[in-house]
């Protein structure tokens, strides 16, 4: 009894003193250089960003910015597992240093984490079964729209208050993918990427590009207050715009290059 | 993006399993010798080690495990303290499997006659002597089905330990299939996989309840 | 009614009184039994008979009074219970046998654990009390294989293997058919012929007449007749006169 009232004291006494007495810590890129390693947090069941090839290795065009970083900054590369829902948290409770996993650039997020510049986009569309007649918002009505949990594209709908449309929410977008290959929904809202993959899997449904839905910045995530890190990673990110090997591993695994501007 | 199942898919599948073995391993281990330490708690003729212990369960048992795991990883980190995703999670399976099964244990051991401490009380034996001789041992004859029910839905909700970063089994799946697209294999194979590791369990159960058939309660008017 | 409790009393309760909640369930009750004496207490069901029996072997405690019993202080708050209990043989109306052990189990476990007997001593133990109450061949059964009357036999065999000054009795046939009664009867009276102490509750008036020495009926908490068993027969107040008179003395 005592014992345990002592020992949940002294815990939270434990607690509040590391809260507080925490030196005036050291500036995160300085322990990155020191450590020679980097942990990068990138969810690798986000394909085409962060997928597993066929003998289980990390790909993605996530996975070979971190690479290229890595390799540009001389350091080893950690890659920290996460879910959709886990990537800022790993960052925020110093579990991983940066977060390269199609982050999206969003008001709501930049309220708790930092952005870099942006090193990709996300182009979002609206795709449909090829021989739906679908040109505009309205012919979506009555149709179900599938979508990933959580994801920008499912926060981007959700706010459409206006365009009456119904959505089913799936857990990631091999699911989304199964429904739309499966007959449940006729179209989906994500990535041209992921809507070519459907036909792929099923001939006889064959979807495409229908509405243009948002094109998101992609960008690296931060802990708020890493001006130095930050510098650093702004500095990379427009030099590998310039130099075309973001737009190279982008095109390498969306099949589209990112807009003309960031080309190189 | 794409391709076959392939050797090396299993492989990563097979990982993921041995992860979610252990994880289970660790909860049950845990949270069984701590579930115990709950269960006599609950029962103790002190009052305040009761409350202390209901608190606990109450607690614990209307938080979801997610929840738990995810204050374990995150949460303890936000304030110093850094746990690796295996003690997080161990931690975390631990606190809650205790609750459960000390709950599940105490109501075994509440469930035994009251006659039979009584009788054993008649007989002078000393209290740690009448719950280890006369009223665990019944205790334990009752406890068996409900216990191996919650290790059961125990292996399987391992697969909420993705949130701290393992890839268990679920989540293997979860990135295989997401490279592969083929879900109706690889969840059939992860259905088989949990099926494999739980089935034994349910199998043992079997046994031993016949083996300790023996001995049931008269219902005599008390 | 004057009570003296003697120094060879085994038990002795005086002006005891026991409430739970607003119910006063035993209001100044006292009586004293003498070392080889069978007392039964008999009574309509809530007069308290049960409750008085369960305070002396401190399964109640009194709210006031005194209860010593084979020289413990039982209304004392720190009597020493295991010391008491080893005194106090204790037989109930359920049995309650461990259903888990053996009968030899059930009764060689308080003896190893209590006394520290050694286990040999302890089941050449069994054997003697089984024999006394007529169960040597039921040493390995299992107390579900074995009928009520058995089961209580053995829970008296049970009890006899602690060597108690003083058994209790809490309506041992009550749950029992007639003719299984008729056995667990045998085996009391068998103890009372040993002159073994013994205060039993029962409401079989013709097993309290047969083997009493002395009645204590119980009224509304209170003793309000106690004597030799003749007062069954003969009783002096209204309430017993007419307790007998629905008992079943006359069959």
């Amino acid at each position: 009894m005592k014992n345990r009232k002592f020992l949940g004291a002294a815990v939270s006494a434990c607690c509040l003193f590391m809260l507080t007495v925490q030196p005036a810590r050291a500036d995160l890129l300085d322990s990155i250089m020191q450590a020679k390693k980097i942990r990068i947090s990138t969810d690798l069941a986000i394909p085409p960003s962060g997928m597993m090839d066929g003998s289980m290795k990390a790909t993605g065009s996530d996975v070979e910015v971190a690479q290229l970083l890595a390799k540009d900054w001389g350091l080893e590369l950690e890659f920290i597992q996460t879910t959709g829902a886990t990537r800022i948290p790993n960052v925020l409770t110093g579990k991983a240093d940066i977060i390269i996993s199609t982050l999206s650039v969003t008001a709501e997020r930049a309220k708790v984490i930092d952005f870099s510049n942006r090193y990709a986009t996300l182009q979002s569309d609206i795709g449909c079964l090829k021989s739906l007649n679908v040109k505009d918002w309205a012919d979506l009505k009555d149709k179900t729209v599938g979508v990933a949990r959580g994801t920008t594209q499912d926060t981007t709908l959700s706010n459409m208050k206006d365009k009456e449309l119904k959505i089913a929410r799936y857990d990631d977008d091999a699911t989304e993918v199964t429904a739309a290959v499966s007959g449940q929904v006729d179209c989906v809202g994500t990535s041209a990427t992921i809507i070519n993959q459907i036909g792929v899997k099923n001939p006889a449904r064959i979807f495409e590009s229908k509405i243009p839905l948002a094109t998101f910045d992609l960008a690296v995530g931060l802990k708020k207050g890493e001006p130095r890190l930050m510098e650093k990673l702004n500095g990379w990110i427009a030099e590998n715009i310039k130099n075309g090997k973001l737009n190279a591993i982008y095109k390498k695994f969306h099949g589209v290059e990112l807009p003309a501007d960031m080309r190189g | 993006m794409g391709g076959h199942l392939n050797f090396n898919h299993l492989l990563f599948l097979g990982h993921g399993a041995l992860w979610t073995i252990g994880l289970s391993l660790i909860a049950l281990g845990g949270g069984g010798l701590a579930g115990f330490v709950i269960a006599l708690a609950r029962v103790s003729p002190l009052k305040s080690v009761r409350l202390l212990s209901a608190v606990y369960v109450q607690l614990i048992q209307g938080t979801p495990l997610l929840v738990i795991l995810f204050l374990g990883y995150f949460g303890l980190a936000a304030v110093g303290f850094q746990l690796s995703p295996l003690a997080a999670a161990g931690a975390s399976l631990t606190l809650y499997v205790a609750a459960y099964l000390g709950e599940i244990w105490r109501g075994c051991i509440e469930s035994v006659p009251k006659p039979q401490w009584e009788a054993a009380e008649g007989l002078a034996l000393s209290r740690t002597q009448r719950m280890m001789k006369v009223i665990l041992p019944q205790a334990i004859r009752i406890a068996t089905p409900p216990t191996v029910g919650f290790m059961v839905q125990i292996i399987k909700n391992t697969s909420l330990a993705s949130v701290v970063g393992f890839v268990e089994l679920m989540r293997s799946g979860q990135i295989v299939n997401n490279s592969l697209f083929e879900p109706f294999a690889i969840y059939a194979i992860i259905a088989v996989v949990y099926f494999a590791m739980c089935y034994p369990i349910s199998l043992y159960s079997q046994r031993l309840e016949r083996r300790m058939g023996r001995g049931k309660f008269n219902l005599a008017p008390a | 009614m004057q009570q003296d409790t003697p120094a060879t009393s085994i038990v002795s309760l005086r002006d005891v009184q026991k409430s739970f909640g607003s119910l006063k369930v035993l209001d100044g009750v006292s009586f004293a039994v003498e070392r080889g004496e069978v007392l039964a207490i008999i009574g309509r069901s809530g007069s308290g008979k049960s409750t008085a029996l369960r305070c002396i072997d401190r399964f109640e405690r009194v709210d006031h009074g005194e209860i010593v019993v084979c020289g413990h202080r039982v209304d004392s708050p720190d009597v020493d219970l295991r010391a008491l209990r080893q005194d106090v043989g204790i037989v109930f109306q359920s049995y309650n046998l461990f259903p888990h052990l053996t009968i030899e189990q059930n009764i060689t476990l308080a003896p190893c654990s209590v006394k520290r007997m050694a286990l040999s001593q302890a089941k050449e133990l069994a054997r003697k009390v089984l024999a006394q109450v007529g169960l040597e061949e039921k040493l390995h059964a299992y107390p579900e294989q074995l009928s009520g009357g058995q089961q209580q036999r053995a829970a008296i065999a049970r009890s006899l293997a602690m060597q108690p000054k003083v058994m209790l009795f809490d309506e041992v046939t009550s749950a029992l058919d007639p003719e299984l009664t008729a056995e667990v009867q045998r085996v009391i009276e068998r103890l009372a012929a040993e002159g073994m102490t013994m205060v039993m509750v029962t409401h079989e008036m013709g097993f309290a007449k047969s083997i009493a020495d002395r009645i204590v009926f119980m009224h509304r908490g209170k003793v309000h007749e106690t004597g030799p068993a003749s007062i069954l027969t003969s009783p002096t107040t209204p309430e017993l006169a007419q307790f007998v008179g629905t008992g079943d003395l006359k069959s």
